[in-house]
């Protein structure tokens, strides 16, 4: 009798067990690299690239959604996503302020220089303090902020077509 | 002879890297903040490895760290101020302890539980085969 009883408390342990494993391997977020967050306004300041001004967290606040881009000359990944910021920033006008990390100024604005510059502002990170503030584990990393400066979503590596028009526009036309 | 010559350069390698590392890392010339520092990084994941402490890590994005948090300790923020601002840019995931909170009872007590489960399934074992003799 006990025999029996212990028996079935050890199948459903296993059965309970692999429901729950089974369960999250299933409902695991494949395709996308969207992260849903909240991080509030974050405070830095840094000077520059091209101008003496410094980007602080002020420029991250407005009337409209921006997005923050965490690149670098170095970057391999950084270059397969460049074109789409540029779209970005021409064609859908959109504020695109970049944290350039762990960059000298003379090798990003030659990097610029040559792919284009979708950038309202770029923020020198050459020490990545911006960066680990953001929560940034590796670029490229963008960040989507609203209008109080608070970070919403964050897609780690490159933005892709399919990111863009299915996540980040969408995200972008909420209230 | 040469033998000896070779173990010596070879015992010598450690040294040399950690020479190496030294050079890079600038420690904090207050010896009580360096320390300070030291036991933050072994209480900070390194958010790109797998079960490493940033004490341990040699990934770039560890090293930016380390600085950072050299750079908070120097400023005069609290250990508490440092793990909660890193907290809220990474999330509790960079804490190699996670919190004890009401998310994580599973975690922290579920080992005393399938003990708990054991033993009272050794007893009951124990007391069936006693009588059955």
């Amino acid at each position: 009798m006990i025999r029996r009883l212990l028996i079935c408390i050890t199948m459903l342990l296993c059965i309970v067990f692999s429901g729950v494993f089974a369960y999250h391997l299933l409902h695991k977020e494949t395709g996308t690299i969207a992260a849903h967050i909240t991080i509030p306004l974050v405070i830095f300041s840094a000077p520059d690239l091209y101008t003496d001004d410094m980007v602080t967290y002020d420029d991250l606040r407005g009337k409209h959604y921006k997005l923050v881009n965490v690149f670098g000359s170095w970057c391999v990944s950084c270059l397969a996503e460049h074109a789409l910021l540029m779209k970005l920033a021409n064609q859908y006008k959109i504020d695109i302020i970049g944290i350039n990390w762990r960059d000298s100024p003379q090798k990003a604005k030659a990097w610029l220089e040559k792919h284009g510059n979708p950038y309202t502002k770029i923020a020198q990170d050459p020490e990545g303090d911006i960066v680990i503030k953001l929560g940034v584990k590796g670029a490229p990393e963008t960040f989507l902020v609203n209008s109080l400066g608070e970070l919403l979503y964050k897609w780690q590596g490159p933005l892709t077509e399919a990111i863009i028009e299915e996540e980040l526009l969408p995200a972008m036309s909420m209230p | 002879m040469r033998v000896v010559l070779y173990a010596v350069i070879i015992l010598l390698f450690p040294f040399i890297s950690a020479h190496a590392t030294i050079a890079i890392e600038a420690p904090l010339v207050d010896i009580a903040q360096e320390e300070r520092a030291h036991a933050l990084f072994k209480q900070v994941k390194c958010v790109v490895c797998t079960g490493e402490s940033l004490a341990d890590s040699q990934a770039g994005l560890a090293f930016d760290m380390r600085r950072y948090i050299r750079k908070q300790v120097a400023e005069g923020k609290s250990n508490q101020e440092i793990l909660d601002a890193l907290v809220v840019s990474y999330g509790e995931s960079i804490l190699m302890t996670p919190p004890v909170a009401s998310y994580t009872y599973i975690l922290w007590f579920s080992p005393v539980l399938i003990v708990l489960i054991g033993m009272i399934l050794v007893v009951l074992y124990v007391r069936y085969t006693q009588k059955k003799r």
